[in-house]
This record gives C-alpha cells, structure tokens and sequence, in this order.
C-alpha cells in the first residue's frame, strides 16, 4: 500500500494544496425539454441533472395527498468509468439515489404541491471520484432553474484521508488508495449553511479528525455555492445582454 | 420601470415577517425568498416574482384546456398543469339531454374554461358557463412558460390590447400558459412571434415598444402594411374579425348539429384543430 505516495511534497498528485477544490464548471439550463437542467464538471467528473414538475404521479398509488413526492435517478453511464459499466441501477446507484434523494428532500417544500412529483434525474457522462456529490450540486441549482421552492440550495463535497492528511475533494487516486472517504452535503441559506443533509464515511477517521473534515468540507462547499448562484445569474443576465 | 434584482431561494430578503408575500417563506422571524425570481420590495410588502414554474390552478383563472378523457359525467381536461381539470356536464352549456358527452366534446378538443372549484386534494373543477367560455374549433394555440403569462398580459392589459390593435386579431390568454390566437393567418403568426419575445424577455425593460417595433417591422415585411396600403388593409381588417366571429359561431353550431357532416368549413376548423395540438406539443 505504502508504495503509492499520494502525497509529495506538500502537494496532491494533481499538483492542488489539501483545501483545494478541482476545477469547477457549472452550467444551468441545457437541456430543452426538462423543467430546469444543470451541466456539471467538478474535476474530470461531468454529469446531468434534469429536474421536471412538479408534475402528475405515474403510478397513481405512489401519490402523497398532503405533499409532493421526490424522486431521484441517479445513473451512470456504461462508458463514465474505465470498465464498461454494466447499463441500469445497481446496488451501489440505488443506494446514491436513496441518501441523495433525503439530502434534497428537506430542501424542497413538498407541501406546496399536494399530490405531485418532482422527478429529479442525474445521469453521469465521466466518473472520478465524489461523482455523487457533483451530481447533488447539479440537481441542486437543476432544481432552482425549474423554479421549485426550496428553502435554500444544496452544496456537496467530499473530504478523504490520504496519507494521514484530510484533504478535500478527492479524485479518483486518492479515493482508490487513501483511508477514508467521506462525502458531505449541506443546506446553505444566504450564504450561511443551515445543517448537514447528507454525510457518509467509506474507512477510518478518528472522531476529532471527523471534527476536523467538517470544517474543511464547509469551505469547500461555500466556494461551490458561490460557483451554483453565479451559474443561475449567468443564464439570466447574459438573457439580458442579448436584448441590450 | 427599475431594475430588479435576481434572487435565489434561501436569499433573505427582509427582517420584518409583516411584509412576507408570495414567494416568500418565513423561518426565525426572517423572511426568505423561496423561487428564482425577481425582487419586487414595496412600502406594502416583499414578493417574488418567478422566472419559472409550472401553472397551479387557482380559483376564477380562465384557462385553455384539452380534453383527455370522456366519462358519463364529465371531461377529463388537461391544463397544462401538475393537477388535472374536470369539467362536469352540467357546467357545459352546450350540453342538451339527448346529446351524448363525445357529441359536444371529443378526446383532444381545446376549450377555453374557467377554474370553478379547487378542494384541498387539488382535484380541479372546471366551468364553460361564461361567455368567455367555448370549444376551440378554430385558430392557433401558443405554449409558454406560465410565469411569463403577466407579461403577455401587461400593465392592465398594456401588451395585450397592444397586440389586439396592431394585427387585428382576437386572443384568449389562458393563465396556465396557453394563449388562443385567431384572425388573418400572416397576422397570427406575427402575433405567435411576438409572444415568444415577450416569454424570452419577459425579464428585461422597454419591452412594450420593442414589440410595438418588432410587430411594425414583420408587417412590412409579409406586406401586410406597405406604406400606401396601411390606410386600404386597416379598413379591410377592420371588418374581418366581425365575419370571423360569425364564421366561427356558425362552425361551432355546424359542429354541434351534425358532427359527421365534412363541410369545407368543418373540415377546415379540423385540420385547424390538429394545427392546434402541433403548437401546443411544440
């Protein structure tokens, strides 16, 4: 294991400090025919959020008369990772879908549209470590340019332990290799966050350096807020600029 | 008009909870916005103005449907909504007691209604008992976005009665985005077009004269006014929507005696009719 250095001199493989976030690229409203649609690289991950609804609930019996259900597909594609991946939801996209769907269901008010879905689809073109993360972040601004009301957006991030350091938003080598992988999510409102909705740990870390991850991943997150609001602002303002 | 600002949900948008308005919500006595919109603060209150959305229903909208579904009691209308519309047979005026439901209205059909009732399971009721209110047999349907649809409108009407002396055309605006056009073909595809500048800019300033422009400039350019011919076309037109109306009233009543029978007019209003759908998918 050792013979991996993860770590060399101070810096990443990718040549990045320990609180630094890869290059981020965010863009709302691509596709046509989705209520609201995100396009997101974080690193080498690239990945599509289509959002519709609130719309009508197929099948019937899943319908909730005192509030809106969320669904979430969370689905790679079998060219996103070196191996073919087999097509279709797995264990392991099942489960993605599953905590990302309670990550943003505190976010969205549900009870503004009894008996309504809100369909929430993230398909990933390119794979690199922390894909569910970037693919809350692309559902999550997604979800404000299909107007839905929310209480705030959702930011996510991941922090790992590689060589006995935490270091934020790991990509692939490090989540292969390194101790642990933790990825977290959380409620940001006015530029302030609100509370955790998503955090899950792959390996070890000590309480205090679980203490530590947190702190980190909340800077990391607010810069991607940062990142989320100026991708809706672009697309209305420069809407704006085509008229002037 | 001033330049408002965008803000998006979790933005604070005032201190005091008194003056939270729609679009808002209020959590530890802060009020925040909750859509991406735009700011509209005023002595009386903070609201939200949304750039996107669906249409939800609320009571007294005139809406354009299309009819889904034909039971024993009623029609199943689609509004272009997450909720689905009923209109009950005793809310069509058009409904006589020896007429079966198909007969009046078929899966497909557009009409023009008003909500009447929504309960709390949201199960929408619909009523044609407005003069408003009628089966769509003729024209064009546009689609837009919903939240655009104040702006198709304007200040008391501003755009609207804008488009309507302009081109000379008759327009039904449904609130939940779908927008009845009718009138001299050429005027109504201008017409079409001028909607989707206003959906597409409906955010932006001085947007009254740009269309006033934009529909000036198409008109010339179909040659529906060369400068010689404005004074000739205008008195023509003047006349047409009357003869259209009549036209209109009498297709509806020829549907409504003999719907096998293919006039040339029956026959038109039904490759009209599917014209309609076409847009309104589109």
């Amino acid at each position: 294991m050792e013979e991996i250095k993860l770590i060399v001199d101070g810096k990443r493989l990718d040549g990045r400090d320990f609180e630094e976030l890869r290059p981020i690229k965010i863009e709302a409203g691509v596709l046509k025919r989705a209520d609201g649609s995100c396009y997101l690289e974080m690193g080498k991950n690239k990945v599509v959020a289509a959002v519709y609804g609130p719309r009508e609930v197929h099948p019937k019996h899943l319908e909730d008369p005192s509030m809106a259900i969320v669904r979430y597909r969370y689905n790679m594609a079998p060219f996103s990772v070196e191996d073919r991946k087999r097509p279709g939801p797995d264990r392991r996209s099942i489960e993605i879908s599953k905590v990302s769907r309670e990550a943003l269901e505190p976010v969205i008010m549900k009870e503004l549209f009894p008996r309504s879905a809100i369909d929430i689809f993230v398909e990933v073109l390119q794979a690199d470590a922390g894909s569910r993360t970037a693919c809350l972040n692309a559902a999550s601004v997604a979800l404000v340019d299909a107007g839905i009301p929310m209480k705030g957006m959702v930011a996510s991030v991941a922090v790992a332990k590689v060589d006995g350091v935490l270091v934020l938003d790991p990509m692939k080598e490090e989540d292969n290799y390194g101790e642990a992988d933790i990825p977290f999510a959380f409620l940001i409102r006015n530029g302030k966050i609100e509370s955790i909705t998503l955090l899950q740990m792959d390996g070890r870390v000590t309480a205090e350096e679980l203490r530590r991850a947190l702190e980190l991943a909340k800077k990391g997150a607010m810069q991607i807020y940062q990142l989320q609001r100026e991708a809706i602002m672009r697309k209305y303002i420069k809407e704006k600029e085509v008229v002037e | 008009m001033i330049s408002r600002k965008i803000v998006l949900p979790g933005d604070l948008v005032s201190t005091n909870p008194k003056t939270a308005g729609p679009g808002t919500y209020v959590e530890g006595g802060k009020v925040y916005a909750r859509v991406l919109g735009l700011l509209d603060k005023t002595d009386l209150g903070v609201r939200i103005i949304p750039l996107k959305g669906r249409y939800i229903p609320s009571l007294g909208d005139t809406v354009i449907g299309i009819v889904k579904e034909v039971t024993a009691n009623g029609w199943i209308v689609d509004i272009n909504s997450p909720y689905i519309a009923f209109l009950p047979i005793p809310e069509n005026p058009a409904m006589k007691p020896n007429r079966k439901p198909n007969d009046v209205l078929d899966i497909g059909d557009a009409i023009i209604a008003k909500v009447m009732n929504i309960d709390p399971k949201m199960k929408v009721t619909l009523t044609m008992k407005d003069k408003l209110c009628r089966p769509i047999r003729v024209g064009r349907i546009v689609a837009i976005n919903p939240t655009r649809v104040p702006r198709v409108i304007g200040k008391k009407g501003s755009m609207i009665k804008l488009l309507k002396s302009e081109l000379d055309i008759q327009i039904i605006v449904g609130q939940n985005g779908l927008i009845w056009l009718n009138g001299d073909r050429r005027k109504v595809s201008i017409a079409e077009e001028a909607i989707y500048i206003i959906e597409q800019e409906a955010h932006t300033e001085g947007l009254t004269d740009r269309i006033t422009e934009f529909i000036k400039k198409r008109k010339v350019e179909l040659g529906l006014a060369e400068p010689e011919e404005v004074g000739k076309t205008e008195t023509e037109q003047a006349e047409v929507p009357e003869e259209f109306k009549e036209n209109e009233e009498k297709k509806v009543e020829e549907a409504e005696e003999s719907v096998t029978e293919t006039e040339n007019a029956g026959e038109k209003s039904e490759s009209k009719a599917k014209e309609c759908q076409l847009e309104e998918r589109r």
